[in-house]
């Protein structure tokens, strides 16, 4: 009952989310083509909260997935440094080859370098047998500083030498004014991974009781820590490039969702954790629009702004 | 004499190196609980991957003569229940969800929680003599409650053999005692077979067990008793 009313209220919130802008939308018109409202809609902000609902779900989802494939309270799902590969792809695709950022030349720069982080990991898992997990994580680190001081170095010769560009917000992180097509395109990709991810979530309560208890329940730790590790790499890989990173929602979200709702199991953590990553970013778009129009706040800023003090104000009140 | 586990040519690994010397035998005779004893380093935890079939190094047979490496995935809850060293919980999950887990095996991925669950979960927390935790979450639990309800978890699972790893190593000496009771209580209500890898020494005083003592990787001592000169040996404890 309880969990019916939280899905009921995040669904029209998300809806009602819709008719939050700078722009005021004539209600009436949104279903007659041709008007202005209509448009602002279906060409701007439907295309937008798709990406925002979808970005913040997933992100939110795969955060709580990792703590328990990682045995880590603490890891999120840009640990792996795959988020900065992609982001310094793009950069350096745009900054020195002049590829558009929003090209399918940025994109292949950007999976390109992502595909030979995922790939290094998944090498480095397999030869430590599986069991070196510490390893892996402090491997990702590694990455995500290297990958990092790559993308400032890029970013201070680039702004130096040549000046300009448009890459430095993406950074920040950013929900993308884009059409709809693409919008549903990225819908797509992500709902047979959330899908595979909530029927499978059972996998994760086993992992997230040690590999030996795991494997006597009948699921090998290995071979399942390294399909999500593959699959959900691919994801961050695939979201990043349409938002940029966005940090905050993937650690924060699933820990907000076990103080508060003492999820029994993880197919609830994971299914919570999507609805109210959502709204954290969906809400966070729409404050960034409307905050200082036209200047469109960054909402990696944001997450962090909000989600800092909320995440907070919850560890508080639980002591 | 008939065993529940048996191991032939077993030699265990840390890491990327061998740290038996020369491969060992043991014999674990049904009826009597196992005990792996041993200086940190020995090898205990490696041997009880072994044992499963999860290190899959050596040769370990069951009663019906089966290798542990043969078993098919879906087979092993029913055969092995472990219960891990490290204090590796969420936090944050009430007992009774907690305990729902041993049925995840009998659920497969989608699988409703089988009928008779809740039932079983409670006559567990009643063998272990603590009846009132089921809506607690398991942060809010002293440790040996705690290693209690991990024991619970494995049990439910029904397993033919149960394996811990060092439970009583976070416990102080009256809540060892406790938790020796309870397993004891299990072991005569079900008759699962025990292996248990310790340091605390009560156990073998206590309880009539077979001892395989290890060191640095090596067997050290097979036995139905050890001396107290060889347990000194054993722990370099001679000053």
């Amino acid at each position: 009952m309880k969990r019916l009313g939280i899905i009921l209220v995040v669904l029209l919130a998300l809806v009602g989310s819709l008719f939050l802008g700078a722009e005021p939308l004539q209600i009436n018109e949104i279903f007659i083509p041709g008007t202005v409202s209509y448009r602002i809609f279906w060409e701007l902000r439907f295309p937008r909260f798709l990406v925002a609902l979808v970005t913040g779900g997933t992100l939110a989802l795969l955060g709580g997935s990792y703590q328990a494939v990682f045995l880590n309270p603490l890891v999120e799902p840009y640990i792996l440094g795959v988020s900065n590969a992609v982001v310094l792809g793009v950069a350096i695709g745009e900054l020195f080859f002049g590829v558009a950022m929003d090209s399918y030349g940025a994109s292949i720069t950007g999976f390109g370098l992502a595909a030979v982080v995922i790939l290094s990991i998944w090498f480095l898992y397999q030869r430590t047998g599986g069991y070196g997990l510490h390893r892996v994580v402090l491997f990702g680190m590694g990455f995500q500083f290297l990958l990092s001081s790559l993308l400032f170095f890029a970013i201070s010769y680039h702004s130096q030498v040549v000046g300009g560009g448009n890459t430095l917000r993406w950074l920040f992180g950013q929900i993308p004014w884009i059409s709809l097509d693409r919008a549903l395109l990225l819908v797509a990709i992500c709902l047979p991974f959330i899908a595979a991810a909530l029927w499978f979530a059972r996998s994760l309560d086993a992992l997230s009781l040690g590999d030996p208890v795991c494997f006597t329940m009948g699921i090998d730790p290995k071979k399942t820590r390294a399909l999500w590790l593959l699959l959900s790499s691919l994801l961050v890989a695939i979201i990043v490039r349409f938002t940029g990173a966005i940090g905050f929602v993937g650690l924060v979200v699933p820990h907000v969702t076990q103080i508060i709702f003492k999820p029994s199991n993880h197919r609830s953590l994971l299914a919570i954790s999507f609805l109210l990553g959502s709204l954290f970013i969906v809400f966070a778009d729409v404050v960034s629009r409307v905050l200082i129009p036209p200047y469109e706040f960054p909402i990696g800023i944001l997450t962090a702004l909000i989600g800092g003090p909320v995440f907070l104000l919850v560890l508080w009140r639980k002591q | 004499m008939s065993h529940f586990i048996k191991g032939k040519n077993v030699s265990l690994r840390a890491g990327n190196k061998n740290i038996t010397h020369v491969p060992f035998e043991f014999n674990f005779p049904k009826g009597k609980w196992a005990a792996i004893i041993g200086p940190n380093g020995a090898g205990k935890s490696t041997l009880l991957r072994e044992l499963m079939g999860l290190a899959s190094q050596s040769e370990v047979r069951l009663e019906d003569n089966r290798d542990v490496r043969e078993l098919k995935r879906f087979e092993i809850p029913s055969v092995f229940g472990f219960v891990p060293q490290e204090q590796l919980y969420p936090r944050e999950t009430k007992v009774l969800d907690f305990l729902r887990l041993a049925f995840l095996p009998r659920m497969g991925w989608i699988n409703p929680l089988p009928p008779g669950a809740d039932k079983e979960i409670n006559d567990a927390l009643e063998i272990l003599g603590n009846l009132h935790l089921s809506d607690r979450t398991l942060g809010q639990l002293s440790t040996g409650e705690r290693q209690k309800i991990f024991l619970a978890r494995a049990i439910l699972q029904k397993p033919r053999i149960l394996i811990l790893d060092e439970p009583t190593s976070h416990l102080d000496p009256g809540a060892s005692v406790q938790f020796w009771k309870a397993l004891q209580n299990i072991h005569l209500e079900t008759g699962t077979d025990v292996v248990i890898s310790t340091h605390d020494l009560s156990l073998i005083q206590k309880y009539d067990v077979t001892v395989l003592a290890l060191k640095k990787g090596d067997r050290f001592h097979h036995d139905s008793n050890i001396s107290d000169d060889l347990i000194s040996e054993l722990f370099d404890m001679k000053e």
